[in-house]
């Protein structure tokens, strides 16, 4: 028996790192897509964000967020203790639960270099990056991963992969900032109508969004948490299976929409539809096909419309992540209580309302003080003018520009 | 009136638009007018600039390519000289947690002095662009009205012919692309 549980501890850590290199890759998705729906003035500050906010993420988490995450009992927070210190785990590696954990602190990170391009600067996006994962991000998770359930008031609540602990939280954490930063310079004329401004590469957005689709497996698979026994293995196929089949059901579903809205297919919704659909799936991939399908369904729609609904707002998101990730990471969570009958609404809604009230006040705090202190916004001619050569010196492309 | 007729005076009619250009930036400047998109930031979305790209680029076989090429340099250089003038006024950086929070941007007495030196330079800047266009008008008088005609017609076609196709809506996101 001993040695099975050895192989228990092998497999099940295996299934952490396995999972978690996954998931890191979803970085470069998020670059790439970012990239594509961009204009290519800005895609060097755009990649340089999207490395380093994976960077910054994974040395505040391990030096502080863990911790603060999973270590100790308090209703709040966890322990403030520093490295992992005090924390370990009988069943498998204590750092390949780690990495598998930080992969997700960079993702919800991620979604918010998305909405705030353009217009950003690096070093005071970099900052909120800093604190939300070592702070923001780590004490909401210890509400409901981490196991407190915040003195029973989030108890009931679930949440399988993280469409309100990861995706929401990156939304809301994006929102508060989008409203704080503010349109970019012509997207909506003095009649509140909106300019669109076209990505530089759907063949980019394109392949960040497969990557993203890829790394998806591994997010949803992973947080199974386990792969000692057959029936683990066959949870794990059935939420990569479940996974793909929401993708699959948020991807032609906005295909369709876009075709009867506006006479053609457009693509970039149907990217981001694809998206929407493995958000809202990540809440409960363990429930069936058909739950996935449902989820995948709705989340098509909803993402197309909020798109709509955001433009008419004037909260300019270039490349959807409010839509994707905020309303379909709650559209998702809600919808648990459809198909988990041990969950109800009222649980869900209760949850995705606390961390949502919490994560966007403490964002906007945050926020606010970058912004009084070092600003936030690039000056109005740097971001004409493109904000790489202002901001790195470089050009993505220096063969296309005047000045060759 | 003939095509050559229309042309010449559309480059007055341009030459108007440009003077209208010029007193808005200028009510900018003297601070009678807050909102900072009453001058389009992109050039070519300016009276001038449409009637520079689309008309008069495509009609330059006709006439003075030189004279023409001179106009957009000047014009560009006028569009420089306006980023300018508008990053001092409407730069995003607030002053203070107040004006921050009740969205008053005042500008500094720098920022505006230096604003009026930037208009000066672009008064001045705008009479030269006034006066090659009056050039590029003379010399587009002095051409014959056979051969101006022809190439303004089939011109004329090539435009029409490209806008009808251009004209069938697109969206990207949920919003229309437009053509303009």
């Amino acid at each position: 028996m001993e040695n099975f549980a050895d192989v228990q501890y092998i497999l099940t850590s295996f299934l952490m790192l396995f999972a978690g290199a996954l998931v890191m890759w979803m970085a470069a998705g998020f670059a790439m897509l970012e990239a594509g729906l961009t204009r290519s003035k800005n895609s060097v500050v755009i990649l340089l964000k999207n490395m380093l906010l994976y960077a910054v993420s994974s040395i505040m988490f391990y030096l502080i967020g863990y911790n603060l995450m999973y270590g100790g009992g308090g209703s709040f927070m966890g322990d403030f203790n520093f490295v992992l210190n005090g924390i370990s785990y009988g069943d498998h590696s204590l750092m390949a639960d780690f990495f598998f954990q930080v992969v997700f602190v960079a993702t919800a990170a991620s979604v918010i270099s998305g909405v705030v391009a353009e217009r950003i600067k690096i070093w005071g996006f970099l900052i909120f990056v800093a604190v939300l994962t070592a702070v923001i991000y780590p004490i909401q998770g210890h509400w409901s991963w981490g196991g407190s359930s915040l003195g029973g008031l989030m108890e009931g609540f679930s949440d399988f992969a993280g469409s309100t602990v990861v995706h929401s939280v990156g939304g809301w954490a994006a929102l508060a900032g989008v409203l704080l930063l503010g349109a970019r310079q012509g997207k909506y004329n003095s009649r509140g109508q909106v300019n669109p401004i076209l990505g530089s590469s759907l063949p980019l957005a394109t392949l960040g969004t497969f990557i993203l689709w890829l790394g998806w497996f591994g997010f949803n698979g992973g947080s199974v948490l386990a792969m000692g026994t057959k029936e683990n293995v066959d949870s794990i196929a059935a939420v990569f299976a479940a996974t793909n089949m929401a993708a699959s059901f948020g991807a032609v579903t906005a295909a369709i929409l876009t075709q009867i809205l506006y006479k053609k297919v457009d693509l970039t919704m149907v990217l981001n539809g694809a998206l929407a659909g493995l958000v809202a799936v990540t809440a409960a991939p363990n429930m069936g096909m058909l739950a996935a399908s449902v989820d995948g369904f709705v989340a098509g729609i909803l993402v197309v419309f909020s798109i709509i609904f955001f433009d008419k707002l004037q909260i300019d998101d270039p490349v959807g992540a409010l839509s994707v990730h905020l309303v379909n990471g709650i559209w998702g969570t809600l919808a648990v209580s459809i198909w988990n009958p041990e969950v109800t609404f009222f649980m869900q809604l209760k949850g995705v309302l606390i961390v949502g009230l919490f994560t966007f006040s403490a964002s906007f705090i945050l926020w606010y003080l970058i912004k009084i202190s070092i600003g936030i916004r690039v000056d109005a001619k740097h971001e004409l003018d493109g904000v790489d050569v202002h901001e790195t010196g470089l050009e993505a492309y220096p063969e296309f520009s005047k000045k060759g | 009136m003939n095509d050559k007729d229309r042309y010449v005076a559309s480059v007055r009619k341009a030459r108007a638009e440009h003077g209208k250009w010029l007193n808005a930036v200028k009510v900018m400047v003297s601070g009678f007018e807050k909102n900072k998109d009453l001058v389009a930031l992109n050039q070519s979305e300016s009276p001038f600039g449409v009637w520079l790209n689309e008309e008069a680029i495509l009609l330059s076989t006709i006439n003075s390519k030189a004279a023409l090429i001179d106009v957009e340099e000047m014009f560009n250089e006028c569009y420089s000289l306006y980023h300018k003038i508008y990053h001092r006024l409407f730069n995003t950086k607030n002053s203070s947690l107040l004006s921050s929070v009740f969205g008053i941007n005042k500008v500094s007495v720098d920022d505006l002095k230096l604003s009026e030196h930037y208009y000066e330079e672009l008064v001045k800047k705008s009479d030269q662009l006034t006066n090659k266009l009056r050039v590029y008008e003379n010399q587009v008088q002095a051409n014959g009205e056979e051969k101006f005609e022809g190439l303004y017609a089939k011109e004329t076609i090539f435009i029409k012919e490209e806008s009808v196709e251009i004209k069938t809506q697109r969206y990207y996101r949920g919003s229309l692309i437009s053509d303009d």
